[in-house]
């Protein structure tokens, strides 16, 4: 198989997971206008929860998921109302969620060092059976594979809830008009905590599969997953979820081919896009007008 | 108007005498002020004679990307202090006493910028009397001019980026580790002799000092030899699935021989990579197989070390013929006795660190930073340690001794076994050439799915395959790993 070809499927992979990875960090900022810089962390929370889970009980990370998402549903839940309806109240909620989230980030940290040291940890790719599978010729692990297949799992049932349920119409309401949305009866709170729960769920779902595909889980990666992240639904469009799959593409294509012709400049080339995207599209490669800044 | 300015009515004349008596007396009470807290400042004030302690200022990381290494070069300083402290302290001939050691340890939670400014509160504020840098070449970076700049000693344990080190400035000194630019001397020499079998090299290298200071030597040595690289990349990339589009253009030069260096998380992507495609080459070699065994041997897929080459060191390496501190096997025992576990190359860097800090004080005489730096020429080419000879270029403070040698994880009964293969000299076996293709089992493995690094050393301490130390024969000799006199 050509290096082209094989950097394409390699960026496939890359793609469904890091759409995965980004999607709730845009949905939170769709609804609610607020960014979540402690998103890399709650990834890194769901890692650590998949390796212990596997390593008590030998939990294969999909039936992880089972315990991941609901348990991270409720930790999401349970901190909106704190934190995010006081967000709201404040003059400049996207300035002060910067701050209010950076400061929990670091809280987020500094617990996982004291719960589960600084040192690496991963799962190991024989969690599936067979550990490598052939597709199209092109030899990989199952746990690659399996990553990209929840992946495009969880962001077809994102789409559902969106675009085929009440609750789904009323969160994309929310999205274009917050104000009419009110006026014409949405529960704003309502809406908001379940999307801010599904967010730290979607991320939390996307640690169980990191240390397969992206780093070894370390309580430090937060900060990375978090960049990553935030790049790729800038590159897509701020604000709309689904916009986050084809961030997510250019993102891991630029790096995939970049690493193939160019390694020197594979860390610098997507955020070179990114740069090149907000000067030329500020509202993102499917954003549907300029963002207000 | 003349005159009233000079007939000035008695009334006036004395309320003028009054202010005159009352501004002498005010600088009266100020010059006693002065005088009494200047001499209560001298009474009081730490003198040489009084001082209770030397105190031994570090940074170290609790977390961020050098947390690990960080804390282990931390644990072996620890180690070193607490033991000297049990004996007294160190003597300070000019003080006339022993005096015990007080470590004031600051986290730089991995930051440059955070470590800046504690490496200067360090001099500035606490005035710490030795200063020891944090891991690695990254975090002592910030210390170097900050420690010329105050013409105080820093003394660095692990950090071997070249740059360091010149002539122009004395306040640095490389005590546990070779300048990281000689590192790869050894290898590029074993190639050079394998150039018949191995004359397809791969290089794939971090963009960072360490790692590059390391390609450009081995690449320069193996041109210079004849030996062009196939393939010759830096990269930043620390994902499993960047480093396997990486691995995809290696292996489309088909080389005979793959070294990548890159710190632990890289060589942990590293191997993950190869796993997940099933590559797999003759001849692979990475840093911190060697540096950090368990954490690799952990954190990677099973069988990813099988035949793979790195740099032999302590404790893989041991010393026997030491004339300062432990031999090396003492010293493990010792370590494995008290934590549970084997120590890894970044402890014995710190134990080692402090063992040199110590005899440089006492051959100083004194905690004079210049005496302290000629005290180190002085120890230079006279001294082994567990680490092995301590070698200092005199003019810039770069470590040229503690050899980094060649050795290869053989799999055997009890696990996988470190040969050193290379210098003949010291090697105890011979390399396996090609490496056999290792077979990863679709069955499940005895090994448990998930393995941190600590949980490694508890559940198999005493199968530890690294810790060539444990592998003796019936005489008590050492039949793996090298000792050296």
């Amino acid at each position: 198989m050509s290096l082209f070809v094989d950097a394409f499927v390699t960026s496939i992979l890359y793609a469904a997971f890091f759409s995965i990875a980004a999607l709730g960090l845009n949905l939170v900022f769709g609804v609610m206008r607020i960014v979540n810089l402690a998103h890399g962390e709650f990834l890194v929370m769901g890692s650590y929860l998949a390796i212990a889970l596997a390593d008590s009980y030998g939990f294969n990370p999909v039936v992880s998921l089972a315990v991941v998402v609901p348990v991270f549903l409720a930790i999401g839940l349970l901190l909106y109302f704190p934190l995010v309806p006081r967000l709201q109240k404040s003059g400049d909620p996207e300035m002060s969620s910067f701050i209010l989230f950076f400061g929990v980030s670091y809280a987020m940290e500094g617990l996982a060092v004291q719960l589960f040291g600084v040192s690496y940890q991963s799962l190991q790719y024989n969690l599936f059976k067979p550990i490598h599978v052939e597709i199209l010729g092109y030899v990989m692990p199952t746990a690659w594979v399996v990553t990209a297949a929840v992946s495009v799992a969880a962001l077809a049932l994102v789409y559902f809830y969106l675009y085929r349920t009440g609750l789904g119409l009323q969160t994309r309401a929310l999205m274009i008009n917050r104000d009419e949305a009110m006026a014409n009866g949405v529960n704003i709170n309502a809406v908001s905590a379940i999307a801010f729960g599904f967010s730290i769920a979607l991320a939390a779902s996307a640690g169980v599969f990191s240390s397969f595909i992206s780093y070894p889980t370390s309580p430090s990666i937060g900060d990375t997953f978090t960049l990553i992240s935030f790049a790729i639904i800038i590159i897509g469009a701020l604000g709309n979820p689904l916009a986050t799959v084809v961030g997510a593409v250019v993102f891991a294509y630029a790096y995939g081919y970049t690493e193939i012709y160019a390694a020197n400049w594979s860390s610098i080339v997507p955020f070179i896009i990114l740069i090149a995207v907000i000067l030329a599209r500020p509202q993102g490669l499917l954003g549907r007008k300029a963002r207000e800044f | 108007m003349g005159s009233s300015s000079t007939a000035a009515s008695p009334g006036a004349s004395g309320a003028k005498k009054g202010r005159s008596a009352r501004n002498a007396l005010m600088a009266v009470i100020v010059v006693i002020v002065i005088v009494v807290a200047g001499a209560a400042y001298f009474l009081t004030r730490p003198s040489g004679s009084s001082q209770q302690y030397i105190t031994v200022g570090t940074l170290y990381a609790s977390s961020g990307s050098f947390a690990l290494s960080s804390g282990y070069q931390l644990a072996g300083l620890k180690l070193w202090i607490n033991q000297t402290n049990a004996q007294g302290g160190l003597m300070v001939s000019s003080l006339g006493k022993k005096l015990p050691l007080k470590l004031i340890a600051l986290d730089d939670q991995s930051s440059t910028t955070t470590a800046t400014t504690l490496y200067t509160n360090l001099i500035t504020q606490d005035h710490v009397d030795i200063l020891v840098a944090d891991f690695g070449s990254t975090l002592t970076a910030p210390a170097v001019a900050i420690a010329q700049e105050h013409h105080v000693l820093l003394f660095d344990p692990t950090a071997s980026t070249p740059g360091f080190f010149t002539a122009t400035n004395p306040y640095i000194v490389d005590l546990s580790i070779l300048v990281s630019s000689e590192w790869p001397l050894v290898l590029a020499h074993y190639l050079i002799s394998q150039k018949s079998n191995i004359s397809r090299v791969a290089i794939l290298y971090l963009n960072q000092a360490f790692t590059t200071a390391q390609a450009q030597t081995l690449d320069s040595t193996l041109v210079s030899a004849g030996i062009s690289p196939v393939y010759y990349q830096s990269t930043s990339a620390s994902s499993a699935a960047e480093y396997s589009t990486l691995l995809q253009s290696i292996n489309a030069t088909h080389p005979q021989a793959v070294l990548n260096f890159g710190y632990d998380t890289n060589d942990i992507a590293f191997y993950s990579a190869l796993s997940a495609n099933s590559m797999h080459f003759n001849f692979t070699f990475t840093i911190y197989s060697g540096l950090e065994y368990s954490l690799l041997h952990a954190q990677t897929p099973s069988g990813s070390l099988n035949y793979t080459y790195t740099y032999a060191s302590p404790p893989d390496v041991q010393y026997t013929n030491v004339n300062l501190g432990p031999t090396t096997a003492a010293f493990v025992s010792n370590w494995t006795s008290i934590y549970g576990s084997s120590p890894n190359f970044n402890n014995i860097a710190g134990f080692n660190a402090g063992l040199l800090i110590g005899k440089t004080i006492e051959t100083a005489g004194s905690l004079n930073q210049t005496a302290m730096r000629q005290a180190v020429n002085k120890l230079s080419g006279n001294t082994t340690t567990l680490e092995g000879p301590f070698v200092i270029n005199t003019s810039t403070g770069a470590q040229i001794g503690m050899p980094m040698d060649l050795l290869q994880y053989q799999p055997s009964s009890s696990g996988l076994k470190p040969v050193v293969i290379y210098p003949t000299a010291v090697a105890t076996g011979t390399a396996i050439y090609p490496a056999p293709a290792v077979v990863v089992s679709s069955t499940p493995l005895n090994s448990p799915a998930v393995v941190s690094a600590e949980s490694y050393y508890s559940i198999s301490s005493s199968a530890l395959p690294a810790s060539a130390l444990c592998l003796r024969n019936d005489d008590g000799i050492a039949v793996s790993g090298v000792n050296r006199n």
